[in-house]
């Protein structure tokens, strides 16, 4: 069994990046490693910014930490159901093959 | 066209670069970077990174190939020994970069005290300082911090967490003077004593005792001996600022003078991040402000001076700091005169301390408590009067505490000029 998990960022634009990171890594530090447009990530992690706001697809599940919940309150673009903070998702198997839509805007 | 030359590839200097090409900028950039890794986020230094929680690679800033596919030329492990602004080059070891502009993004240092200098004495900055402090944090060895700031208290948090006895040693009366008010100090220092920290208020160090070049205890004037096995001296940065004095540029609170656009005093050399002092607008107050705020916003600015789009550096400071299980979030800067309203319950370990000047909100201090902080991103600063009896109350939302005149909200001019 390989730790490469696959998954893929849509832009607003519709431009589809595929991208594989390695079990544990969270969503926002694999697009980023892979250059992929559109999370900023200011503050690297930390909960603390708002700019790596993704809308995750069901097999990621909603927001249940209570500061990420706040946070999302705050997202330059609009707030749904399925907004979260990809620095607070962890790659785990069952979201191979889960495609995050990206917000048109972070800051 | 020579193109721009960053000095400095840390969070500001990565900004600027990065915002250069996101503004279409399609000039040569030249990234001067100081240290051998590529560039990385600072702040889990001192708290994921330090715990052995997140790997050197996890906390880069940018992916391995970012800077060559976005033509960022990146300089790893260079120094700029001089820039000229006559000729406008900047020299390095083995030749000169000629630049039509300059971004001067050289950050701080951090202080070292004299007398402290050994094999087992720590300060902690950059990577490398890092990944030393980590390989001598052993479960169950004595660390003595030298400073209550919040370098010294997260290294403390972490040291802790993972098994180390700890003692902070702090000068003044109370913990993180310079950036916090009085009662959350206290609150701080409360919560470090319950998870076992040490902390030496007032104190003053009578000398260091030193066995076969360690320090191996440090005496305080009240008599107390603190063993140590290593010791953290946390006692502030200084900025880097050599290459722009001896350029001629002017300083000031030790810092490189900048205005608005991020400009120095020489011609097509401008200045971000840590290594800058500059008239905030928000306060009417000339700062120098070590933060990632600073650093990212400052990167954005001088991108949109050099690319012609304008617009002047006119932010409302934020900060952060991770100590325990407190996440500490702080809007504005404290001045003196203020009054502070608590807003929560201290003893839930959730509340936010809100500081007003007359019916003017000038800062919002949180402990766990990141609705308040996040809103107050919003309304420090802004037009119109705040209400510091309703901000008591936890229920009424902050943003309902400030009768707004019409217009548009303080976000939108975070940059001055840019699109909202």
């Amino acid at each position: 069994m390989t730790d490469e998990i696959n998954i893929a960022f849509r832009t607003a634009e519709g431009e589809t990046f595929r991208v594989s990171g390695l079990r544990g890594a969270t969503v926002m530090e694999t697009a980023i490693r892979n250059d992929v447009p559109g999370i900023e990530a200011e503050c690297g992690g930390a909960c603390a910014c708002a700019t790596c706001h993704v809308y995750a697809p069901e097999t990621v599940g909603e927001a249940t930490d209570p500061y990420e919940q706040d946070m999302l309150d705050f997202t330059a673009d609009e707030r749904r159901p399925n907004s979260r903070l990809s620095c607070q998702i962890e790659l785990e198997p069952s979201m191979e093959g889960a495609v995050f839509d990206l917000p048109g805007v972070q800051v | 066209m020579s193109g721009t030359v960053i000095v400095g590839a840390g969070h500001a200097g990565v900004q600027a670069a990065v915002s250069l090409r996101q503004t279409g900028y399609g000039e040569p950039i030249r990234l001067i970077g100081g240290e051998d890794c590529p560039p990385y986020h600072r702040p889990p230094l001192s708290k994921a990174m330090l715990a052995g929680e997140k790997r050197p690679e996890q906390i880069a800033l940018r992916g391995p190939d970012f800077y060559e596919r976005n033509g960022i030329e990146l300089f790893p492990g260079a120094r700029a020994l001089a820039l000229d602004p006559a000729s406008k080059t900047v020299r390095l070891a083995d030749g000169s970069l000629a630049y039509d502009k300059a971004v001067i993004a050289t950050g701080a240092g951090a202080r070292m005290l004299a007398g402290f200098q050994r094999d087992n004495v720590f300060v902690l900055r950059n990577m490398q300082d890092a990944l030393s402090l980590q390989d001598a944090l052993i479960p169950g060895a004595n660390l003595v911090i030298v400073g209550g700031g919040f370098i010294g208290l997260e290294v403390a948090a972490t040291a802790r967490k993972l098994g180390l006895a700890v003692d902070v040693v702090e000068m003044q009366d109370r913990l993180l003077t310079r950036a916090i008010p009085a009662a959350l100090s206290d609150y701080i220092c409360r919560r470090h004593r319950a998870e076992g920290v040490r902390v030496h208020l007032g104190a003053q160090i009578e000398r260091v005792v030193a066995e076969e070049g360690r320090i191996a205890s440090v005496a305080l004037s009240n008599g107390a001996a603190l063993a140590a096995d290593l010791v953290l001296i946390g006692v502030g940065n200084a900025p880097e600022i050599g290459l722009a004095a001896e350029a001629g540029a002017s300083t000031a609170m030790g810092g490189i003078l900048v205005d608005g656009a991020m400009q120095t005093t020489l011609p097509d050399v401008y200045a971000i991040g840590d290594c800058t002092a500059f008239d905030l607008p928000v306060t009417g107050s000339r700062v120098r402000l070590e933060s990632v705020q600073n650093a990212v916003d400052q990167g954005r600015t001088v991108a949109r001076q050099i690319t012609g789009q304008g617009g002047s550096y006119d932010p409302v400071p934020w900060f952060w700091s991770d100590q325990f299980d407190m996440k500490l979030q702080m809007t504005g800067l404290s001045v003196s005169g203020s009054g502070f309203t608590v807003r929560g319950d201290v003893e839930s370990g959730s509340f936010s301390l809100v500081e007003t000047l007359g019916e003017r909100l000038v800062a919002v201090h949180s402990v766990n408590a990141v609705a308040d902080h996040m809103a107050s991103r919003r309304l420090v600063g802004a037009p119109g009067r705040f209400d510091r009896s309703a901000a008591a109350d936890p229920d009424t939302p902050l943003k309902a505490c400030l009768a707004a005149p019409a217009g548009p909200p303080r976000r939108a001019a975070r940059i001055a000029g840019a699109e909202p």
